[in-house]
C-alpha cells in the first residue's frame, strides 16, 4: 500500500504493509532517531510529533498515516541542539535514549506555552520512561530552556 | 583542577539527540536476517521431539536451528573476568528448558513476519517435568534442575547440581556464637528482598556479519565486549583472532547486558547463513529471558551491648540464582562483602549459605550486585536493635560504623569468588555523610514522626552503605593515546560507555593530565579490534581502573612529548616546560601544534602512542548515607516520598554532574525496589510481570525531590583523587524506606517491596495485638 505523509517539512511517500506500524516505517527509511524501546506503548521512547501533537509512533498503523504531517527531532534540528546544551549542562542526558522523546516534550511545552513548573514538566514526562536518570535532571533541564526561550 | 572535578556535558549527548545514528540497532545492515528465538513455555521439560520441517520449508526461511545443529559445550553467559567464578552450566541450545522463556530453537528469516510465522510453525513434544518454583524447597529437591553431564564449576565454588546448588560459601571470623551469647541484646529476624528487573530502556540487540577479511564481525549492546568475544570463542570454538566485537553506544545496562544474551545465537546464524543477521528483544523477552537481580532470604542476627555496643553479627544467605548461576557465588559474596565491613568494630562475624537453582529466569548482575540486599537485611536489623536498645538510630551507627583509617579483616577473607584483599580505609567521609544528611532532611525535628493529622503522618529513616571500585587484582582496564597533528588526541580505551558517561569523565582525565581541553581529546571506546583491552562495565570499575589507566597513559604520553620537544628546540628534556599548548626551554618555544605537524611531516618522523594499563590492588569504597522523608496515610497505607537526601563519599568527582547522575538515576531505582517492582511468577512458573504494563518503574510523578551531596574526600590511588559512583546510590533505599515506614507507623516491613497493602496489615495486626 502506498501512503503519502509530510516528514518534517517534506512530502515522503511510502511503500507499507497492511500491518505496518510507522516506527517501523520511519526506520527501515533510515529516520534513526525513533526507536523502539517496547511492545505495548508504554514506554514513549518513539515519540513524534503528529500535525504538531506528541504520540506514540509504535501505535499508528502507517496506512493511518497517510495525509498527515509528522516531525521527528530531526525536523526541529536547530532546536534539538539547543535543548541538548540545556540537558547536558544538567547532566540530564546519560544514556540518551528517551532523551529524543523528552526534546521533543521540551519543544511542545515551549511551543504551547505551558507555564514551566516542576508539576507541569513532570505531567507531560509521565508517559516517558527514563531508567538513567531518576528524572530531575531532565526536568530542571526543561525548565531552564522553556524559561530560557520564553 | 581545571578539566576534572568540573562539570562538562557528556561528549556524545548532543549527538543522541540530534538523532545521530547511535545504537546497534542503528546499524543494521539493510538485508539483514531477522534472528527468532523459539521460547519454552514451560517452567521444566525436556523436549521430546522436535519437527522444524514445516518451518524450514517456509519461503524465506534461511536457518533453523535447534540443540541438534550447535555445538555441545558449557559456558555461562556470565561476562566476570576469566576463569569465572559462576558455573558453566548453559548450552547454546539444551534438550532440556529450565524456565519459561529459556531458549528452544532459533529461526533466521528475511523479515520479522516470516521469522515468527516459522517459530509457529515449529513442533515441539515436551515431556514436561515438575518445577522448582520455591527456592525456600530448592535444595534436594526431587526435580534436579541440571542433571546433565558436561557441566562443571570453573574452580571450587561449592557447586553441587544434583542438590539444585550453584554455589556455596562459609566465613567467619572470631566466635560468632560464643560472641552472640555474652551479648546483652540480640534481634534475629529473616527479610527477604524480591527479584528486580533492569528494564534498561534499549532492549538486548545484536547484529553480526562476515567481513571482507572473512572475520565474524559482532555489534552488540554490551557491558562487557571482551568477554563477549571470549566467551563466543570458547563456546563455539572458532579462533579469538577471528572475532571482532563492537560496543556502539548502549542505551542503558544496569548490569543486565553484563553477559551474552543474543550473541550466541545471532553469531551462529552468522556463521552458518553467511549472511548479516540481527536479533532485537522484544520487551517480553528482556523480562524473561536475560536475567533479573538474586532474590534472597536474608536470616540476620545481630547482638549488642546495653551500651550500644555491636559485637557480633550472624548473616545467613539463601539466593535464587533461577535457571543457570550467572553470577551466582559473586552476587551473594557482595551481600557480605560490601556490607558487613560497615560495622567493622565487632567481635565476631559469620557470614555462609548457598546459593540454588529454581526454574525462574536466571538471576545475574544488577546494580549493587547482592550489597542492595544485605543492606535492606542489616540496615533494618541494625534500626530493629537500637530500638530494642531504645537508642537514636544515628547515634547507634555513629558509634559502631567504620571510619578513616581503619580496616576491616573481611576485605581480606571475601573477594569475588575467591580470597579478598587487605586495605584501610584511607578515605572514609561516612561520618560527615551521616551528620550532613542529618541536617539535609531535618532529622531533629521530625525524627521519629510527626502527626499531621488523625491519619497522616511524616516520618524519617535512614541507612547507610558502602560499595567498591573495581575487582582487585583481578580487572584490568587498558588506555592508548595517540598524538594527532594539529596538536589533537585520540584516546582509544576499552572501558564500556553504557550511558554512564565514562567516555567523558575518561576524556576529563586525559585532558587534565594532557593540560588541554576536553574538545582535544577524541574517545573511542569497546571495539575488540581497535582498542585496548578493559573487563567492562561492571563492578564500579570504570572511574577507579580504567581511569586510572588513562591517567597513566596520557602522562606517557606528556614524557613522550616531552622528549620530542627537547629535540625540536635542541635541548635536554628536563629543561623544557610544557603548558598543554606550548613547549618552552631557554626562551625558545614551539607549541604543540607545530610540534604535532613536524613529527607527522618534516623532521624527527614519527607516530606517538602511549599505551598504559591498570590494575586495582585495592578497591576503596565509596560511602554514603541516604535519608528519607514520607508522608503515610493510616488508613491506605499508602506512601509519598517527599525527599530522599544523598550524601556521598565517592572520593573526587571526576565530573559532578555526571557523577549526581549516577547517584540520582540509582536511588530512583532503589526507591522502585523498595516500592512497588516485582518480578512475579503464576503458579506454574510463568512470568506475569513481563511488560512496562505489569511491571512499574518509577515515572516522574514518583519521586519528586532528590537532594544529593558529595563529601570533600580525596583518594590518593584513584585518578585525581577519585573512587567509583556507579552502584553506591542504590543500596540504601529499602532499609531507609523500611526504617521511616516504622518510625512512621511502628511496622517494621521484613519483605520487599514495601507496598501499602503490606503497611496497612502491618498497622491493623498492630491495633489489633494492642486491643
Amino acid at each position: 500500500m502506498t501512503i503519502k505523509i509530510v516528514l518534517n517539512g517534506r512530502p515522503r511517500t511510502f511503500q507499507v504493509s497492511p500491518n505496518e506500524y510507522l516506527l517501523d516505517t520511519l526506520r527501515n527509511h533510515h529516520i534513526y532517531s525513533v526507536r523502539k524501546g517496547c511492545d505495548t506503548s508504554n514506554c514513549g521512547i518513539c515519540t513524534i510529533l503528529m500535525d504538531g501533537n506528541p504520540v506514540l509512533s509504535c501505535s499508528i498503523l502507517s496506512v493511518r498515516a497517510d495525509g498527515h504531517t509528522f516531525t521527528t527531532v530531526e525536523g526541529i534540528a536547530e532546536e534539538a541542539d539547543q535543548i541538548s546544551d540545556f540537558f547536558g549542562d544538567e547532566g540530564a542526558d546519560q544514556c540518551g535514549f528517551c532523551n529524543i522523546g523528552m526534546a521533543l516534550l521540551a519543544h511542545t511545552i515551549k511551543r504551547d506555552g505551558i507555564e514551566p513548573t516542576d508539576e507541569n514538566i513532570r505531567h507531560y514526562l509521565a508517559g516517558n520512561l527514563c531508567r538513567c536518570s531518576g528524572y530531575q535532571a531532565q526536568v530542571k533541564a526543561i525548565k531552564r530552556y522553556v524559561e530560557a526561550k520564553r | 583542577m581545571k578539566v576534572v572535578n568540573r562539570k562538562t556535558p557528556s561528549i556524545d549527548g548532543k549527538g543522541v539527540m540530534m538523532g545521530r545514528r547511535a545504537f546497534t540497532d542503528d546499524f543494521s545492515e539493510a538485508d539483514a536476517l531477522v534472528v527468532k528465538i523459539l521460547r519454552s513455555p514451560h517452567a521444566f521439560a525436556k523436549i521430546k521431539h522436535l519437527d522444524v520441517t514445516k518451518a524450514r520449508a517456509l519461503e524465506g526461511v534461511e536457518l533453523v536451528l535447534t540443540h541438534h545443529d550447535v555445538p555441545r559445550k558449557s559456558f555461562t553467559r556470565a561476562g566476570q573476568g576469566y576463569p569465572e567464578p559462576s558455573p558453566h552450566d548453559k548450552f547454546v541450545l539444551d534438550e532440556y528448558v529450565r524456565h519459561v522463556g529459556d531458549e528452544v530453537a532459533a529461526v533466521a528469516a528475511i523479515d520479522e513476519d516470516i521469522a515468527e510465522k516459522a517459530l509457529q510453525l515449529i513442533e515441539v513434544d515436551y515431556d514436561i517435568l515438575e518445577p522448582v518454583l520455591d527456592f525456600e524447597q530448592a535444595y534436594q529437591h526431587s526435580s534436579v534442575i541440571h542433571p546433565e553431564a558436561g557441566i562443571h564449576e570453573m574452580f571450587p565454588i561449592g557447586f553441587d547440581p544434583k542438590n539444585n546448588v550453584a554455589a556455596t560459601y562459609h566465613m567467619q571470623v572470631g566466635d560468632t556464637d560464643k560472641a552472640m551469647a555474652d551479648c546483652d541484646v540480640v534481634v534475629e529476624q529473616s527479610f527477604y528482598t524480591q527479584a528486580q528487573a533492569h528494564a534498561m530502556m534499549e532492549p538486548h540487540t545484536v547484529n553480526a556479519r562476515i567481513d571482507v577479511l572473512n572475520r565474524l564481525v559482532i555489534i552488540s549492546s554490551t557491558q562487557t565486549p571482551f568477554h563477549v568475544r571470549r566467551i563466543l570463542s570458547q563456546t563455539l570454538d572458532i579462533p579469538i583472532a577471528k572475532i571482532r566485537v563492537i560496543k556502539p553506544r548502549v542505551g542503558g545496562g544496569f548490569g543486565g547486558k553484563q553477559a551474552l544474551h543474543g550473541e550466541m545465537l545471532v553469531a551462529m546464524t552468522t556463521l552458518k547463513t553467511g549472511k548479516p543477521c540481527k536479533i532485537v528483544y522484544t520487551r517480553k523477552e528482556v523480562y524473561e529471558s536475560t536475567y533479573s537481580r538474586h532474590p534472597m532470604r536474608l536470616d540476620m542476627k545481630l547482638g549488642a551491648m546495653k551500651d550500644g555496643t555491636l559485637k557480633a553479627i550472624d548473616c545467613y544467605i539463601l539466593s535464587d540464582t533461577g535457571a543457570y548461576g550467572e553470577h551466582a557465588l559473586t552476587v551473594f559474596m557482595v551481600a557480605g562483602s560490601k556490607v558487613l565491613p560497615l560495622y567493622n568494630k565487632v567481635d565476631a562475624v559469620r557470614f555462609q549459605g548457598r546459593v540454588v537453582y529454581t526454574n525462574h529466569m536466571p538471576a545475574g548482575a544488577f546494580r549493587g550486585y547482592g550489597a542492595i540486599q544485605g543492606n535492606f537485611a542489616l540496615e533494618s536489623a541494625v534500626d530493629m536493635l537500637c530500638a530494642k536498645l531504645e537508642m537514636d538510630p544515628i547515634a547507634f551507627r555513629e558509634k559502631n560504623m567504620i571510619k578513616e583509617g581503619e580496616t576491616s579483616p573481611i576485605f581480606e577473607i571475601m573477594g569475588e569468588g575467591t580470597e579478598g584483599t587487605a586495605m584501610t580505609m584511607e578515605t572514609c567521609k561516612l561520618d560527615y555523610c551521616v551528620k550532613r544528611g542529618q541536617a539535609l532532611i531535618g532529622w531533629e525535628e521530625k525524627y521519629p514522626r510527626v502527626q499531621r493529622s488523625d491519619n497522616k503522618v511524616k516520618a524519617v529513616g535512614m541507612a547507610i552503605a558502602m560499595q567498591g571500585s573495581g575487582i582487585p587484582y583481578i580487572d584490568m582496564g587498558a588506555a592508548t593515546i595517540k598524538l594527532n597533528d594539529d596538536g589533537f588526541y585520540n584516546l582509544m580505551v576499552g572501558a564500556t560507555d553504557i550511558g554512564q558517561g565514562s567516555d567523558t569523565i575518561l576524556a576529563q582525565i586525559a585532558a587534565e593530565a594532557l593540560m588541554t581541553t576536553i574538545d582535544k581529546v577524541v574517545v573511542y571506546s569497546s571495539d575488540s579490534d581497535l582498542t585496548p583491552f578493559d573487563a567492562g562495565a561492571y563492578a564500579s570499575s570504570t572511574t577507579y581502573v580504567s581511569g586510572n589507566a588513562v591517567l597513566k597513559a596520557a602522562l606517557d604520553m606528556k614524557a613522550m612529548l616531552i622528549k620530542e620537544a627537547a629535540l625540536a628546540l635542541k635541548t635536554d628534556a628536563q629543561e623544557v616546560a610544557f603548558d598543554g599548548n606550548t613547549f618552552e626551554a631557554n626562551n625558545n618555544t614551539i607549541t604543540l601544534s607545530a610540534l604535532s605537524n613536524r613529527l607527522y611531516y618534516n623532521e624527527d618522523q614519527k607516530q606517538l602512542t602511549a599505551t598504559n594499563s591498570y590494575v586495582g590492588t585495592k578497591s576503596p569504597p565509596p560511602f554514603m548515607a541516604g535519608f528519607i522523608e514520607v508522608d503515610v496515610d493510616l488508613e491506605t497505607g499508602e506512601v509519598d516520598i517527599i525527599e530522599y537526601v544523598s550524601v556521598v563519599d565517592c572520593g573526587t568527582t571526576i565530573n559532578p554532574k555526571l557523577a549526581l547522575g549516577q547517584v540520582e538515576g540509582a536511588i530512583v531505582q532503589g526507591i522502585g525496589m523498595a516500592m512497588f517492582e516485582n518480578v512475579k511468577y503464576n503458579n506454574k512458573g510463568g512470568l506475569i510481570s513481563n511488560s512496562f504494563l505489569t511491571y512499574k518503574i518509577p515515572t516522574a510523578l514518583d519521586v519528586k525531590k532528590l537532594t544529593t551531596e558529595f563529601a570533600d574526600s580525596y583518594e590518593s590511588s584513584g585518578p585525581f583523587g577519585a573512587k567509583s559512583v556507579g552502584e553506591i546510590g542504590i543500596d540504601t533505599p529499602p532499609a531507609a524506606l523500611a526504617n521511616a515506614i516504622f518510625n512512621a507507623t511502628g511496622v517494621r516491613i521484613t519483605k520487599l517491596p514495601i507496598t501499602p497493602e503490606k503497611i496497612l496489615s502491618g498497622i491493623i495486626a498492630n491495633k489489633q495485638k494492642g486491643a
